[in-house]
């Protein structure tokens, strides 16, 4: 340390420049430092887990999407329709935007007599005026599922326009012109920002908010302590300099490494100023001391320098095992923090070591002013007296207190909540939280879960299971709007031909599937050549154990109930025993699936014994008897498709068409003729004439009947049994009727298909040789989206508590026991931490704290700062008690010196990191409140439960207990007076 | 005199006329000159290799057949891939369309306002796919005039419901075909850039066999190329029909 000291005193002019270079060129870098805002980017980047989900982000433009919500009365107003309409046209403006989806711009499949229509919910330029045709609108946009809860909420009183941003653009940016967009269009209606590039903005503004509402507060805060402490302005301006510009130097290597500002490493600054403040002023009040005393300056300074440098070096190194513990983390951030907090530690310790004793060595010696400190010290000293006769009346009383911790921990621990979704880091007022939960309210959430499939998706089977495995997902509390290209193919097939399913061919697949191909929507559904799909439902809370559950169920099912493999089996060519088999089967399937749509109506009452009766009494589509009701049906179809312009031989003539009706009547009334049957009947009953012009008109219409024939049995067959399962039900919410309806028919047609999947562990190898199957159909199935990302950093946040705990104990443990020479004092100094975490539990429980990714951090940091305090206690109490006191007196005078700095300092820490509950980051607020309390918690510890224990074990390491102490008693007094009042706290190194 | 000559012939005159007042044209006549051209024949039959590029380079190649007659009846009938072959469409007017899926064996009407959504996947939307009422749609401006080309700004009127801000079209003075046509969408950037090349002349009519669209922003470019293209068959009006839309 000698060496040291001369070194920095020889060199001082050169190194005064390196620093202030050094600091020029850090606070340059410094105003270059960006807000990395993107909670993605938190995350570690070579993790499978959130590679996948990044992936998957940027496939189906997850990550991208920008949303702005309009609340009002009722959106179906033309004013409100007006506002959206022209922020949905100024946002399409933006080149950094390339598609927005709105009520005035979205795809809209309609049904029209004679065929579907396509085109836009709203014509562009067309937004109704009357109250008429407003509600008329308001009822077909709230009756379709593509739009309800997911761009007008059900009750129509909010709507989202949702903008996807390109790859690679500044998201912060586009959102900020959004904003001034938003801003410049006005209206009635509350304005909601939702989607990442809105919360990375919303991000930013708060850290910069807190990083210039914070700093100065807590440099201030500081000022004041240092002014009370030593009551002149280098007192003030030296430790206060020196953290500051360690902190400029940290943050400037940082942004010169190439790193930016999160929103736990924007806690250095503050977090800095307040711990490490700590090594200037030991330094500066050793100086102080030695001033008083005569001699040259330099040699005065050198002196400071010797006496004080180990101390200050082996707190520091305990503080940076603290942060450096962060290094097992699971977060980037957190690991970011870490090093970086204990570069920051390490920079003011050097810095307070050299830059302090130069700045010194400049300024003129003068004496101190006599002080009125001494007064204030005695106060303090009667208050430490009091705790010397408590500790030593009382040392077991204490120490019971400490197992009663202990015990208490042991309750508390299991009830500690955790909470890793970043949501929760907002106040509940703030803009982020109120979108967020207006969000759940009306759109079933925010936070998209996505199911990968990767498979044929095109083929029929596997876009099956997406249909069916959606119906679960409808059923799980909290999900809500699952959305798949089989949503797609179904709603098409459901507004072409009156079938909410998915086809049972190939080609039926490949033709609706071949109409939406291209369009935009099918990029955020689909993607590598159609060999990948995307199951995405929207997840409506943001409770960690909730979204867990959700996770898990979502998982089990997929590990559970989606088959490996199927077989796709052509019906009519199976043996009858197997085909009956097989429909058995898939009529078990559809009964599960209408149990399914079921529960996601809320009908009640539906007793699956009774349906399965029902499916099982059915018979088939083909064979069964046709009421009289239903024979006009299926004749009026027929006359129908003569009159259209469709026919393949239009007859004009209705006698004609009655006599055909006539004629075919008795074939389709008991099953489903075949073409060649329909084609005799037809040559029959029209006269040659009708098709003159066209001699192949008959061979066209024969089949076009049949398949007539065909749909309107099985319509009938299909409606008959849906009828007769609504009618079972004792309860159906009245909204969902129409919509129950349509889904159980979709199921029902399945029951009808030429087709049936199997899964191919059902079917013996010998069996399926005999069948004329094509190959397996396989498809695999995994979960992503930020709830799999919350759930992985629940299980982080557990093991990174853990870990940091179990390393900075270990690492302390072996600096301590070296320091003391002893396997026991290493124990020992560590029990008031370890009490001070412990009771950090107990109050995360009591306040209903829950572990998130930033309080994780308070042990380690609580452990890195709280153990100097042992320390200093330890090794005053063990200079005093070798010097021959007895233990009562050696305890005594600790507890007037040491313990009283260790009091102050830890008051003066608390208060600065009390200074993050001004902040607006929620899990900051809590860290700031905790390590406060933790400050105070383990300060108290080392000068109570510390010297109790001491006392109790008769520690040898402090010194031989056995000796007689009374001999010694009077030494005590000179002691007493010779010792510094305050300031010098570590003198024992 | 047959209509196939009666088209031919005039054709040559329009050829004529353009090469004869070239240099001196106003832009609504360069406009004029092209749809002309391109709506020359009174019927057309073709064939028709389509691949669709993505931005990872993965193709796709589809078949299909397009019978055309006059400027508002079309029929295209997909031949391939597998899956979809026979999927037909009927387009009529602007907004009458019918679709026929052979997997259903069914017609259904598309009522639509889709005119710029992209047709089944291409680069192309409905409305470049049918496009030649240049003149009824545009306002063109000369934007330069090069020894070879006319370069014309087109800036579509109020009424066309057209999505795009503007086009730019390189016309071949030769030929009086656009070679080159770049669209921009509403925010003034590039969106497309379409090319024609390999022009024939084929019965008389010029034709350009090589087609490109490009989408510069998604990165997805449409490459069609032309066979067996004949003109002037007297194809009957019945051939445009639901009922023949069916029989395939």
């Amino acid at each position: 340390m000698t060496k040291l000291a001369h070194w920095i005193i020889r060199y001082r002019l050169p190194l005064l420049i390196v620093a202030v270079l050094l600091t020029i060129f850090f606070t340059d870098q410094l105003t270059k430092l960006r807000i990395d805002s993107d909670i993605l980017n938190y995350l570690p980047q070579d993790d499978p887990v959130v590679r996948l989900f990044r992936e998957v982000g940027d496939r189906y433009g997850g990550s991208s999407l920008a949303v702005v919500a309009l609340e009002t009365e009722d959106v179906f107003n033309a004013s409100t329709l007006a506002r959206i309409d022209s922020l949905t046209t100024r946002f399409q403006d933006l080149p950094e935007i390339s598609q927005v989806t709105s009520l005035t711009d979205v795809l809209d499949i309609r049904r029209i007599p004679d065929g579907i229509e396509v085109g836009k919910l709203i014509s562009p330029g067309s937004i109704p005026q009357t109250p008429q045709k407003l509600a008329a609108l308001r009822e077909y946009a709230l009756s379709k599922e593509m739009y309800r809860g997911n761009i007008v909420a059900a009750d129509g009183r909010t709507v989202l326009l949702i903008a996807r941003v390109r790859d690679g653009v500044d998201k912060t940016e586009v959102a900020t012109k959004m904003r001034e967009i938003v801003e410049s269009v006005p209206g009635e209606e509350t304005v909601y920002y939702g989607g990442i590039p809105f919360q990375m903005l919303f991000l930013t503004d708060i850290i910069i908010r807190d990083l210039a509402r914070l700093i100065p507060l807590v440099a201030l805060l500081l000022a004041v302590v240092l002014y009370f402490s030593f009551h002149r302005l280098q007192g003030v301006l030296l430790p206060l300099g020196t953290v500051l510009i360690s902190t400029i130097w940290t943050l400037g290597l940082m942004r010169w490494i190439g790193l930016e500002l999160t929103i736990v490493t924007a806690a250095i600054p503050v977090l800095l100023i307040a711990i490490g403040s700590a090594y200037g002023i030991h330094l500066l009040s050793t100086y102080m001391e030695i001033e008083e005393s005569d001699g040259d300056r330099l040699d005065r300074i050198r002196q400071s320098i010797a006496a004080i440098g180990l101390p200050i070096i082996l707190t520091g190194v305990t503080t940076m095992v603290g942060f450096l513990a962060f290094l097992f983390s699971y977060l980037t951030m957190t690991r970011e923090f870490g090093v970086f907090a204990s570069l920051g530690v390490l920079l003011a310790m050097a810095l307070s070591m050299t830059l302090i004793p130069i700045v010194l060595s400049y300024l003129p010696s003068r004496r101190p002013q006599v002080n009125a400190k001494v007064q204030r010290s005695n106060w303090v000293t009667y208050v430490m007296d009091v705790i010397a006769d408590l500790v030593l009346a009382h040392e077991k009383l204490i120490v019971f207190g400490a197992v009663l911790i202990v015990a208490g921990s042991l309750v508390a621990i299991p009830q500690l909540q955790r909470e890793v979704n970043m949501k929760d880091y907002f106040k509940p007022d703030s803009e982020i939280r109120q979108a967020e939960e207006m969000m759940e309210a009306s759109f079933g959430g925010a936070m998209p879960i996505q199911i990968l499939v990767d498979g044929d998706i095109k083929d029929p089977l596997v876009l099956k299971e997406m249909f069916r495995f959606e119906k679960y997902l409808r059923t799980i509390p909290n999900l809500s709007h699952p959305q798949s290209v089989a949503d797609l193919i179904a709603e098409l097939n459901e507004q072409m031909f009156g079938r909410r399913t998915i086809p049972d061919t190939r080609e039926g697949v490949a033709n609706l599937w071949f109409f939406v191909e291209g369009n935009e929507i099918m990029d955020q559904l689909v993607a590598d050549n159609d060999t990948q799909a995307v199951i995405q439902a929207k997840i409506g809370t943001i409770n960690t154990a909730r979204l867990i559950a959700v996770v898990d169920s979502i998982d089990h099912h997929l590990a559970t109930a989606a088959p490996p493999q199927l077989l796709w089996l052509d019906l009519d060519t199976l043996p009858t025993l197997v085909r009956s088999e097989i429909e058995r089967q898939r009529m078990a399937d559809v009964i599960r699936v209408i149990a399914l749509d079921a529960k996601h109506h809320g009908v009640e009452g539906l007793d699956l014994n009774e349906v399965s009766h029902a499916l099982r009494g059915a018979g088939s589509a083909s064979d069964q008897r046709l009421t009289t009701q239903q024979i006009e049906t299926v004749s009026r179809a027929v006359a129908d498709y003569f009159g259209s312009d469709a026919a393949d031989l239009p007859i004009d003539s209705d006698s004609i068409v009655d006599d055909v009706v006539a004629g075919l009547e008795p074939l389709f009334a008991d099953s489903l003729p075949g073409e060649v049957i329909i084609g005799t009947v037809l040559r029959q009953q029209i006269p040659p004439y009708v098709y003159a012009d066209d001699p192949e008109a008959i061979e066209y219409a024969a089949p076009a009947l049949r398949d007539i024939v065909q749909e309107c049995r099985c319509t009938a067959f299909v409606d008959g049994l849906t009828d007769s399962l609504i009618r079972m039900a004792s309860h159906i919410p009245v909204a969902a009727v129409q919509a129950f309806r349509t889904d159980i028919q979709g199921d029902m047609w399945t029951l009808v298909e030429d087709h049936a999947g199997v899964a191919s562990e059902l079917i013996s190898a010998a069996a399926l040789s005999r069948l004329a199957a094509d190959d397996p159909v396989a498809a695999t199935t995994l979960q992503t989206g930020l709830p799999v990302m919350f759930k992985r950093l629940d299980r982080s946040v557990l093991r990174s508590q853990a870990m940091s705990l179990i390393a900075a104990f270990a690492v302390l443990f072996v600096l301590l026991a070296v320091r003391f020479r002893s396997f026991t004092g290493g124990l020992i100094s560590l029990t008031p931490v370890v009490a001070t975490i412990l009771c950090n539990f107990i109050l995360m429980v009591v306040f209903g704290i829950p572990l998130d990714v930033v309080t994780v951090l308070i042990g380690s940091v609580a452990v890195g700062i709280g153990i100097d305090y042992t320390i200093h206690f330890l090794a005053r109490f063990q200079k005093e008690f070798r010097g021959g006191t007895s233990e009562r007196d050696a305890l005594r005078v600790t507890l007037e010196t040491t313990g009283k700095a260790i009091i102050i300092n830890a008051s003066a820490v608390a208060l600065g990191f009390l200074v993050l509950v001004l902040g607006d980051i929620v899990p900051m607020q809590r860290f700031g409140f905790l390590i406060a309390v933790t400050m105070v918690v383990s300060a108290l510890g080392a000068i109570t439960l510390l010297p109790a224990l001491v006392l109790l074990t008769r520690a040898r390491f402090i010194g031989e207990f056995d000796r007689v102490a009374q001999r010694l008693n009077h030494r005590l007094d000179n002691l007493r007076t010779s010792t510094p009042a305050g300031g010098r706290d570590a003198g024992g190194w | 005199m047959s209509v196939r000559s009666q088209s031919v012939v005039l054709a040559v005159l329009v050829l004529a006329a353009a090469i004869q007042t070239a240099g001196a044209m106003a832009p609504m006549e360069i406009l004029q000159a092209v749809e002309d051209t391109l709506n020359a024949p009174a019927d057309r039959e073709m064939h028709l290799s389509m691949t669709l590029v993505d931005d990872q380079g993965d193709a796709k190649t589809r078949e299909l057949s397009i019978l055309q007659k006059g400027k508002d009846k079309r029929l295209i009938r997909f031949l391939s891939p597998a899956d979809v072959r026979g999927v037909g469409f009927l387009v009529l007017e602007d907004d009458l369309m019918y679709i026929y899926m052979p997997a259903f064996s069914k017609v259904r009407r598309i009522a639509s306002h889709v005119k710029n959504e992209n047709f089944m996947g291409t680069d192309f939307t409905y409305d470049d796919m049918a496009q030649t009422d240049y003149v009824k749609n545009y306002t063109p401006g000369l934007k330069e005039e090069t020894d070879g080309h006319y370069v014309l700004e087109l800036v579509p009127n109020e009424e066309s419901g057209i999505d795009y801000s503007r086009l730019v079209m390189w016309v071949d003075k030769a030929t009086m075909l656009p070679d080159r046509v770049e669209f921009y969408d509403r925010p003034g950037l590039l969106l497309k850039i379409m090319t024609q090349t390999d022009v024939r002349r084929i019965d008389g009519y010029l034709t350009p066999h090589h087609i490109e669209m490009e989408d510069v922003q998604d990165k997805h470019k449409t490459i069609m190329d032309l066979e067996n293209v004949v003109h002037d068959q007297s194809i009957p009006d019945k051939q445009f029909t639901q009922r023949y839309l069916k029989r395939f």
